[in-house]
């Protein structure tokens, strides 16, 4: 179980804000997206989350533990984030074998598992150089997840990948929701994250403008859709 | 065992698999071996590893300068030391850019990450300049030369010019000093162009590296690191020369600092891409 606070973060970079002031909590099995045009803070947001930069004013606790201070990175984190970078004279199942084999929480069935998941062949001797675009995606999202992290960061998965590929990835999310896993997933595409989604952040200009709990609209919705055909009866009443 | 595993990675692609410094180590002292073989074939009759590696190491003989003598920078030692950093330039950078996040989040901490990318760069200068010294002692070996720690007074005039060495017409012993100092200094450049490649461009850190190494062979001083790395400009061999017991203290305080600061600075170091 963890729970992830951002207060009032803040980073400054060149003296240009990236993130400005973003404050909200996150918890194990939700799905969060972050949407935002280019240069939004998506990134950099998810940057500070994973503790690979550190924010200039707020601070960011992972159950209560301020990442920067008390721990440097998040216990348990899976990352996909911007290009997924590999070694190129390797395989992809070299590539992460030899990542796994660093916390040697998986064995190399598990990893082999993993790369399958994703609609790649673990056997396939081709180096990562040789990987197509969309093969590139599919293997850092097995990176993220292969070892089952407490938090699954996603930044932009659906790149490069085909309709076959972003249902894989929209079914891939919705497995590790279920795992109970707390996933951060960014998108350009509001409908991805509408439909994934528990709670959308939007951003601009590195700051949080709206929060929005998609519980809320859904009721919301549903209560307007009653008073409607509440209404329309009365119409038909009368 | 996690820092053995990120060192061995790190070995295995900073340094095996980087074809420049393995092709360099390998191909410019073979070819340095050939060309003092020529000359001294011209000069004298016999030479000994000692001859060979001060070719290599030597650097250049004091410069004075005069309208009549302009400044000529010695070209193989200059090679010879820069090919290191410039070799090693970019791979901590590039990784944490790139592979290196993914080992840096699963190592759980940024001081073993960094510690083990400083090993790997003291190991790549002390692989390279074995490899170099183990290319001339081979040389040696294939020309049947002996593998003396003597260097000859005669041979030292021929290609450095330098006036002592009348005085030095006996034999100039080449001590462990003489061998270890270039190396220490070697690795002190590395450490330190890494360390300040954390606070500017890399680019911006191999010139800092190239000017210390180019004024150092301009100017003979004990304040200029590089001439502790000249064997030429030792005590030993000219009068006015360095004590390089000193500058192999130099060399170790110099590559403590430069882990220091880079140890400090990284763990506070934001991995973001800065183009």
């Amino acid at each position: 179980m963890v729970n992830l606070e951002l207060v009032n973060v803040t980073k400054v970079i060149h003296k240009n804000t990236v993130i400005d002031g973003v404050t909200f909590s996150l918890q194990s099995g939700n799905i969060y997206g972050f949407q935002g045009i280019n240069g939004s803070g998506k990134t950099m947001l998810m940057r500070l989350i994973s503790g690979l930069i550190r924010p200039t004013q707020g601070r960011i606790t992972v159950n209560n533990k301020i990442l920067g201070k008390d721990i440097t990175f998040p216990g348990s984190i899976g990352m996909l984030l911007e290009n997924p970078s590999f070694l190129d004279g390797y395989s992809g199942f070299n590539n992460l074998k030899m990542l796994a084999s660093i916390q040697k929480k998986i064995d190399a069935d598990e990893v082999r598992r993993a790369i399958k998941s994703v609609g790649l062949n673990p056997d396939e001797k081709k180096k990562y150089r040789k990987y197509s675009l969309g093969m590139k995606q599919r293997l850092g999202i097995a990176c993220a997840i292969m070892e089952k992290p407490d938090i699954v960061i996603l930044d932009e998965p659906t790149n490069s990948l085909d309709t076959d590929g972003v249902n894989l990835v929209k079914s891939i999310v919705m497995q590790e929701k279920k795992r109970g896993a707390l996933v951060i997933i960014s998108c350009h595409d509001l409908s991805i994250l509408q439909n994934l989604s528990d709670e959308i952040v939007l951003l601009k200009d590195g700051k949080m403008t709206e929060h929005i709990i998609m519980k809320d609209i859904q009721k919301r919705s549903q209560h307007e859709k009653k008073v409607d055909s509440n209404h329309t009866d009365c119409l038909l009443a009368n | 065992m996690k820092f053995i595993k990120l060192l061995t990675f790190d070995l295995r692609n900073g340094f095996l698999k980087n074809k420049l410094l393995l092709l360099m180590a390998i191909i410019f002292p073979a070819l340095c071996c050939f060309d003092i073989s020529y000359q001294v074939r011209l000069a004298k009759d016999s030479a000994s590893f000692a001859d060979y590696f001060t070719y290599l190491y030597g650097g250049m003989k004091e410069y004075i300068p005069s309208p009549t003598d302009p400044f000529m920078f010695p070209v193989i030692w200059t090679v010879l030391f820069l090919v290191l950093p410039f070799a090693t330039l970019n791979y901590p950078l590039n990784d944490i850019q790139s592979f290196g996040q993914q080992t840096l989040l699963r190592t759980k901490g940024r001081l073993i990450w960094w510690l083990s990318k400083c090993c790997w760069n003291v190991l790549s200068c002390v692989f390279y300049h074995l490899i170099v010294i183990g290319i001339i002692v081979l040389f040696c070996l294939i020309t049947q030369t002996e593998l003396r720690m003597n260097i000859h007074g005669d041979i030292l005039w021929s290609i450095f010019q330098i006036k002592e060495a009348n005085r030095l017409s006996g034999q100039i012993e080449l001590n462990i000093g003489l061998i270890l100092a270039p190396i220490l200094i070697s690795i002190s450049l590395n450490l330190f162009q890494m360390a300040l490649s954390l606070f500017i461009k890399p680019v911006f850190s191999f010139l800092s590296i190239l000017i210390i190494v180019l004024s150092s062979s301009y100017l003979l001083s004990p304040f200029m690191i590089g001439n502790y790395a000249m064997v030429v400009r030792s005590n030993v061999i000219i009068n006015n020369g360095v004590n390089f017991t000193i500058g192999m203290i130099i060399g170790l305080f110099l590559s403590f600092i430069s882990l220091m600061v880079g140890t400090v600075k990284f763990i506070y170091y934001d991995i973001i891409n800065k183009e």
